[in-house]
């Protein structure tokens, strides 16, 4: 048989190519003026007085009692939030993944709702659930007439919000150690006499109580994060935390952002501090573990089971369902203590939401930042990723550094950082992007790239380098090796980190609370407005169009990875 | 088409994964390259594919250059094909688009084949038993079925090399003894140049027509499979092909006496590096167990273990300690401690 033997091509190795060089140099610092810049300003400005370096403002900060008050109360709200968060979810976690209870699935998703909704609509959503006058008011009153309803606006408040909306992060974690703690392990207890009791605290506990620790440290740094709760519920009842602190100083902005860099740093070293104490504990409780998650139940309830789950749904109907459906029968309220006939409902605060300029404007720009900072993120997040993954080098692990610092420090010191670098022009092109919706555009990339890294990195290290390979034996081009083998085979895990880009993106508050003006207003920031301008009924309207969006959104997500899945034959 | 590997070195931060191989394969060869793990064979399929390029050296595919230490083709550059050890079907596509896949894509297809590609693709998955089967996923598919796809993939373009790296491991033992008949029918029909990379010495023995046995980053050995058995050329090649004991003695010309003895065994056969360091390398199987009367190696049985055709025996030389194996198919029953007699 004649074959073609005229061979064209093959590449230098030592020499490579000019462009590639001045590619990577330019790609070099955009990440580096993007990611890390605004920081080191924030940092700059902190440690400035006078143009010199000096710790006055930490002194003067550090010795407030005022300030004091901020910080011992930040750390009192997080420690006891993450307490009972961690009781939530472990409790939780510990019946879903043991118990022969029916409706796992369907379980499990109620429990992750929390997750997906932003935390400041879920906070509306129990403002009006606790409200004086509210509908559970008027319900409790109808059977006992002196009934008060607890003041939500309050410590306690804040506390019981954070155990509500945060418990996810816990249960998740500690649901995946106690199905990968090996049934051997449990059995050996049992055959050496201890009962159920007994082997949960002897073998179970101690044995996911890294995993504990971890979900320990995520509820404790999202909280530190926080900003939609604590602003809704604390800054009526002048309870101030650092995210609100600083939010307050940037906002009444009197000649300098000293005082509150100075501030974001205190908040920052908070963060890492507790980061550390968290994960050498974690890492103190590391056990072996099988890698495999058993999913079948453990323990059976016999007669009782009926009972607990009837507990448990009562739980999850009271926690996650009970608020979003006050939320959504104010949404159609005429005027709040109007009562709850159908005489004060109405579709006006809908038919408001989507005429009003402020609120269509939001939707409009927060369905364009969600699509293009997803755009954008899977874009840098996959080349990084695959970076990362395949040609691993010193560099390209300090760029990932870079990228992840701004996803795990507080949103509101990103806003901040952001305001200090971008508010003046641009160098060399004059041109000011601060105070229009590409300045949002900018905080959220630098915000979420680090998300799809994530993602899209499992997507590579699931693709096994031979498939590359024998694409390129097979005669691929480079471009027909991504095209044909390596995009469909990321796809599922890159898009699934698109999805929780998008989600992000789409509800934003804090950063953006720092970073919107008049034209560039986003949903979290419209319903942050309404509500504390005091027009309830038609935040509450707002906040039920995006959940409906948002499930939406979930559920499409859902079928078209089954139908994926499907496609290529996995269980 | 011949290919030249010419004084090739390859180094991972100061280690020599492999330490100057040169090799010449003639077209239409099968060779196979034999050693255990780490010993740079897995390397140096990488090197003909284009994965990696050499430290220095020099390889040829025809008369093309494809590799030296400054200038690397890359494996779509290559006339090439490569049969994985996980078989790196692609999960997303069927056994049609998998077989497909290289017609579509490879520069140096003969036209004949493009212009009847789907004839090809339906005359190759009949050639490995697949028909019927061309819309399945790999995930529907046995191991067995797997691999044959792989090969099909493989062979689709008539490449001017095939390589393959250990692609029956992960098959079980009789499938794998079925899947080695198939791999040398398919050569035999195909009459392409296949470098096949193994470890296990049985499939290299069955199917290659030159053997390369390699150790450290070394060749230690190239020849046919009855030369590499029969006439080892080093300890390591005795040892690691058919597991020679090495029984150490005194030369005298070509006849042997083993320490502590006064036999004499012939040794016209045995080369070179074992006269000059006083061993006689011979097999398990090679061995005869007496109790005593005659003269040979006096030893120490340690360890029995019976295997059906076969018992396999350990002892401990008498005049070195030096450990030996033995599978004896006599009729004898012999305990553990019992002192006999080893001859050939």
């Amino acid at each position: 048989m004649e074959k073609h033997t005229t061979r064209l091509g093959g590449r230098r190795i030592s020499a490579r190519s000019l462009p590639l060089y001045i590619l990577v140099i330019f790609g070099l610092l955009a990440v580096f003026g993007l990611f890390f810049l605004p920081l080191w300003k924030l940092v700059e400005v902190a440690f400035q007085e006078e143009g010199r370096l000096s710790l006055g403002i930490f002194q003067e900060q550090l010795t407030d009692t005022k300030t004091l008050k901020v910080i011992w109360d930040t750390i009192y709200i997080n420690i006891l939030s993450s307490f009972f968060a961690t009781v939530i979810g472990v409790v939780m976690a510990y019946f879903v993944a043991y118990a022969d209870i029916r409706g796992k699935k369907l379980i499990h998703y109620a429990l992750l709702l929390p997750l997906i909704i932003p935390g400041y609509i879920i906070t509306l959503a129990w403002m009006q659930f606790f409200a004086k006058s509210g509908f559970v008011a008027s319900l409790v009153q109808s059977v006992f007439p002196d009934a008060v309803m607890p003041n939500i606006y309050s410590y306690w408040g804040i506390i019981f919000v954070f155990s509500v909306t945060k418990y996810p992060l816990i249960y998740t974690l500690t649901l995946s150690t106690f199905r990968k703690i090996s049934t051997d392990m449990e059995l050996a207890a049992a055959i050496s006499g201890c009962n159920k009791i007994k082997t949960f605290f002897k073998v179970t506990l101690p044995m996911s109580l890294s995993g504990v620790a971890n979900g320990l440290l995520l509820v404790f740094i999202s909280c530190l994060d926080n900003f939609g709760t604590v602003a809704f519920l604390g800054i009526p009842a002048r309870i101030t935390v650092l995210s609100t602190d600083i939010y307050q100083s940037i906002i009444s902005f009197t000649g300098g952002f000293g005082e509150a860099a100075a501030k974001s740093v205190i908040l920052g070293v908070i963060g890492v501090l507790s980061s550390l104490i968290l994960w050498r504990v974690a890492k103190m409780f590391q056990t072996m573990q099988t890698d495999l998650e058993d999913m079948s139940p453990r323990f059976f309830l016999g007669r009782k089971k009926i009972l607990v789950e009837i507990l448990m749904w009562l739980a999850i109907f009271i926690i996650n369902f009970v608020p979003m459906l006050t939320l959504i029968v104010t949404g159609f309220m005429k005027g709040i203590g109007g009562g709850y006939g159908l005489d004060n409902m109405t579709l006006d605060n809908f038919i408001f939401v989507f005429s009003n300029d402020k609120s269509f404007n939001a939707i409009k720009n927060s369905i364009f930042l969600a699509f293009s900072t997803a755009l954008i993120c899977v874009v840098l997040g996959t080349i990084v990723a695959y970076l990362m993954v395949r040609r691993p080098s010193v560099l390209i692990r300090v760029v990932e550094s870079i990228i992840s610092v701004p996803y795990s420090i507080p949103g509101i010191i990103l806003g901040l950082a952001l305001i200090l670098t971008w508010a003046s022009p641009l160098p060399i092109i004059h041109v000011t992007i601060y105070a229009t919706v590409f300045m949002l555009l900018v905080s959220y990339v630098v915000r979420f790239t680090s998300l799809q890294i994530r993602n899209s990195t499992t997507g590579v290290l699931q693709t096994d380098i031979s498939m590359e390979e024998a694409a390129e034996i097979c005669g691929a081009t480079a471009f027909k090796k991504w095209t044909s083998v390596i995009i469909p085979l990321i796809f599922p895990a890159t898009v699934s980190g698109m999805g929780l880009v998008f989600l992000n993106a789409l509800t934003e508050l804090t950063t953006s609370s720092l970073l919107w003006s008049a034209g560039s207003e986003t949903l979290g920031v419209v319903i942050y407005n309404y509500t504390s301008a005091g027009y309830t009924t038609s935040a509450c309207a707002l906040s039920t169009v995006v959940c409906i969006t948002i499930l939406l959104l979930v559920l499409l997500y859902k079928g078209v990875s089954a139908l994926l899945r499907r496609r290529i034959g996995e269980e | 088409m011949s290919t030249e590997i010419r004084n090739i070195v390859m180094d991972f931060n100061g280690f020599k994964a492999l330490n100057d191989i040169s090799l010449k394969i003639q077209d239409g060869e099968f060779i196979a390259i034999l050693g255990p793990s780490g010993c740079g064979k897995t390397t140096l399929l990488r090197l003909l594919a284009g994965f990696n390029h050499p430290t220095a050296g020099e390889i040829k595919i025809g008369d093309q250059v494809v590799a030296n230490k400054d200038y690397v083709l890359p494996p779509n550059e290559r006339f090439i094909s490569m049969v994985f050890q996980s078989y790196a079907l692609w999960p997303h596509m069927s056994v049609r688009k998998n077989v497909e896949f290289p017609i579509k894509n490879s520069k140096f297809v003969s036209q004949e084949i493009r212009a009847n590609c789907d004839q090809r693709v339906q005359e190759l998955i009949g050639m490995v038993g697949l028909t019927g089967m061309e819309k399945r996923l790999p995930a529907q598919l046995s191991g067995g079925q797997r691999q044959r796809v792989a090969l099909a993939r493989a062979l689709a373009v008539n490449p001017d090399l095939l390589l393959m790296d250990e692609p029956l491991s992960n098959l079980d033992t009789e499938l794998r003894v079925e899947m080695r008949q198939e791999i040398k029918a398919l050569h035999q029909k195909t009459r392409v140049t296949v470098v096949y990379v193994t470890h296990d010495q049985s499939e290299a023995l069955a199917l290659a027509d030159r053997i390369v046995v390699m150790n450290h980053g070394q060749i230690e050995q190239v020849g046919t499979p009855q030369e590499i058995y029969g006439h080892p050329e080093t300890p390591f090649v005795a040892k690691f092909v058919g597991r020679s004991n090495l029984i150490a003695g005194t030369w005298e010309g070509d006849v042997f006496t083993p320490a502590g003895s006064a036999a004499k065994w012939d040794g016209s056969q045995v080369a070179p590096v074992f006269r000059q360091s006083g061993h006689y390398p011979v097999k398990p199987e090679h061995l005869k167990v007496v109790r005593s009367g005659a003269d040979g190696v006096r030893a120490k049985i340690y360890e029995i273990e019976y295997q059906g055709v076969e018992v396999r025996m350990m002892l401990h030389g008498c005049a070195d300690q030096e450990v030996l194996e033995v599978r004896y198919r006599g009729t004898e029953t012999y305990q553990v401690g019992d002192e006999v007699v080893l001859t050939l």
